[in-house]
C-alpha cells in the first residue's frame, strides 16, 4: 500500500503542472496606415459623395482617428473635413486622406457619371509554416454587403481549429477581423463579412490555426 | 555452456520486467506498473520538421501498464490510460493585456492498448517474439470547448511487431530490437516503427536503459478525410531517445523515471516528455 501512496504523492505533484497557464504574446509592430475604404473613380459634376477612411495603429488595429481631407484642386472637386466631396467642374483631382505622417489618395474624375472604383478584389492563397494552402479567392461587394468567396480550387491542410481572418498583417491576426471557422478544407465556400468592414479595409486573408496560434496560409490580393 | 545460456536467459527475464523486448513473461508471472506521462510544450515540429512556436499545450496521463504470462510463450499486455488530461494555455497580448484566445482543457479516459506477445524463440541466447496490439479509441479526439484537444486519435490501431533480444555481459546488460507495422483505420496513414533498447544493471538495485524509437508514416492516408481535427493525429513522425532509470528496493517493488527527447519529428510537440512509475513484479 505504501508504494501506491508513493505513486499517488508523486502523481499529485505532477498534476500541479497540468493547470491551464497563460502565454504572453508579443505583438508584432506594424507601420501605422490609413486607407480610403470607399474610393470612386469618377463623380458626376454637380453631385456629392462622402469619402471615408480607416486608420490602423501600430498593432494593425482599426482605431477612431481625426482624418484630414484635401483635394488637389478644390475648384474641380471640393471636400470638407467630414469627407463630403462635391464635383464642381470637369477635370481630374486627387482626393487625399491624412493622419499624422500617413496618407492615402485616390484619383477622381469629375465628369458625366459617378462610378465606384471597384466592387471586387481577387487574390491567391499561399501556404505558410510548411502547411499547404492554395487556390483563388475574391472579396465582393454586392448591394453594400461584402462576401468572401473561395473558388473551387481552394485547398488547405487539415489542422486543428482553422479559422478565416481578415488582417493587415500577412502572418498575424492582431488587429484583424475573425470571419469564421473554416467551413471545409477544399472546394468552394463563401463567408459573409461584417457590415463595418469595407472592401479595402484589410489587405490579407489568413487561414489561421486559432487555438495554437499558427498561420497555415495567407491570401494576398493581386 | 548451456548453463551459462540459461543463466543469461533467467537474468534477462528479470531485466525484461523493465525493458520488455523479446522475452515473454513466464507463465503466472507478471509486471505491473502505475505510471505518469506528461509533456508540456510551446514548440511544435511542423510537417517538414521545422520547429514552430505555438500556444503552450500539455498532455498528462495517469496510466496502468501490465504484462502477464498466460503460458510459457504467450503474454497478455495492457496499457490503460485511466485518466488523461490535455491542456491549452490562454493567450494574452503583451501590449494590451487583452485575452487573444481563451485556454482550454479536457479530461477523459485515454486510448487503450490491449495485446498479446508470443515467444517464437524462447530458450536461446537470442530470443524472438511476435506481438499484436489493438489500439482501442476510448479517448476523446475532439475535446474541450475548442474541440481541438485530444486524449486519443479517434481511430483503431492494429500493430504487428517482432522483437528480438539478447543478454550481454553475463546477463547484466541487454539489447532489444523492434520492428513493427501499425495498420491505422479511418483514412489515417499506416506507420512503420523501428527501435532499439540498450540496458544494464548498475549494482544490485539500479537499472539504466536507453530506448531509441523511430516512427515513420507511410503517408498513404488522406489528410483531408481524417476525422480527427487535431495536430496529434495523422502522418506523425519522430525519432525519440528515451533514457530511463529504475530503482528496485526488493524483488517485488521498484520505481522508474524517464525523459523522452524527440531528436527530430513531424507534427509532434517538440519538447521533452517525462514519465515515472511504481512497478510490481509478480
Amino acid at each position: 500500500m505504501k508504494h501506491i501512496k508513493l505513486y499517488l504523492s508523486i502523481l499529485s505533484m505532477a498534476w500541479l503542472s497540468s493547470c491551464i497557464g497563460t502565454d504572453i504574446v508579443e505583438d508584432i509592430a506594424v507601420p501605422e496606415t490609413i486607407s480610403i475604404n470607399n474610393a470612386i473613380d469618377s463623380l458626376k459634376v454637380g453631385e456629392s459623395y462622402t469619402f471615408s477612411a480607416d486608420y490602423f495603429n501600430g498593432l494593425g488595429e482599426p482605431v477612431q482617428a481625426m482624418i484630414t481631407w484635401s483635394s488637389s484642386d478644390p475648384s474641380i472637386i471640393s471636400i470638407e473635413q467630414t469627407g463630403s466631396a462635391q464635383a464642381i467642374a470637369a477635370g481630374n483631382v486627387y482626393i487625399k486622406a491624412v493622419k499624422g505622417n500617413n496618407a492615402d489618395s485616390v484619383k477622381v474624375n469629375a465628369g458625366n457619371t459617378t462610378s465606384v472604383l471597384a466592387n471586387k478584389r481577387q487574390g491567391t492563397f499561399m501556404g505558410r509554416n510548411n502547411y499547404s494552402v492554395s487556390g483563388n479567392f475574391s472579396l465582393q461587394e454586392v448591394n453594400g454587403d461584402l462576401t468572401l468567396i473561395f473558388d473551387d480550387n481552394f485547398r488547405a491542410s487539415n489542422g486543428p481549429g482553422l479559422y478565416v481572418y481578415l488582417s493587415n498583417q500577412p502572418t498575424s491576426i492582431t488587429g484583424g477581423e475573425e470571419v469564421g471557422k473554416l467551413m471545409k478544407n477544399s472546394g468552394a465556400q463563401s463567408y459573409s463579412i461584417a457590415a463595418n468592414i469595407q472592401l479595402t479595409t484589410y489587405n490579407y486573408v489568413l487561414i489561421y490555426c486559432k487555438p495554437f496560434g499558427v498561420p497555415f496560409g495567407t491570401g494576398s490580393y493581386n | 555452456m548451456r548453463n551459462i545460456y540459461l543463466l543469461i536467459i533467467l537474468l534477462c527475464l528479470n531485466l525484461n520486467s523493465y525493458a520488455g523486448g523479446g522475452w515473454p513473461q513466464p507463465k503466472g508471472k507478471g509486471y505491473f506498473k502505475l505510471g505518469y506521462y506528461g509533456i508540456v510544450s510551446s514548440s511544435y515540429y511542423s510537417p517538414n520538421g521545422n520547429i514552430l512556436d505555438i500556444s503552450t499545450a500539455g498532455i498528462h496521463i495517469a496510466n496502468f501498464y501490465g504484462e502477464y504470462g498466460l503460458t510459457k510463450r504467450l503474454t497478455g499486455i495492457a496499457y490503460v490510460p485511466f485518466f488523461s488530461r490535455a491542456t491549452l494555455n490562454e493567450q494574452k497580448s503583451a501590449s494590451t493585456g487583452n485575452v487573444i484566445s481563451e485556454g482550454d482543457a479536457v479530461n477523459s479516459f485515454g486510448d487503450t492498448d490491449l495485446g498479446f506477445k508470443y515467444g517464437i524463440i524462447v530458450d536461446k541466447p537470442i530470443v524472438v517474439s511476435a506481438s499484436i496490439t489493438f489500439g482501442i479509441p476510448l479517448g476523446n479526439s475532439m475535446g474541450g470547448r475548442t474541440e481541438v484537444l485530444q486524449t486519443g486519435d479517434g481511430e483503431f490501431n492494429q500493430i504487428l511487431g517482432i522483437e528480438a533480444s539478447r543478454g550481454l555481459n553475463k546477463g547484466k546488460s541487454w539489447v532489444s530490437t523492434l520492428i513493427a507495422f501499425n495498420n491505422r483505420s479511418e483514412s489515417f496513414s499506416d506507420e512503420f516503427r523501428v527501435g532499439i533498447e540498450l540496458g544494464t544493471k548498475l549494482g544490485d538495485k539500479w537499472l539504466a536503459n536507453v530506448k531509441v524509437l523511430s516512427v515513420n508514416s507511410l503517408n498513404n492516408g488522406n489528410d483531408l478525410e481524417t476525422p480527427s481535427n487535431g495536430i496529434f493525429s495523422n502522418n506523425i513522425e519522430y525519432l525519440a531517445i528515451t533514457p530511463e532509470l529504475a530503482y528496485q528496493w526488493n524483488d517485488k517493488w521498484g520505481v522508474s523515471s524517464a525523459i523522452g527527447f524527440a531528436a527530430s519529428g513531424k507534427r509532434v510537440l517538440a519538447s521533452p516528455s517525462v514519465s515515472f512509475g511504481v512497478f510490481f513484479n509478480l
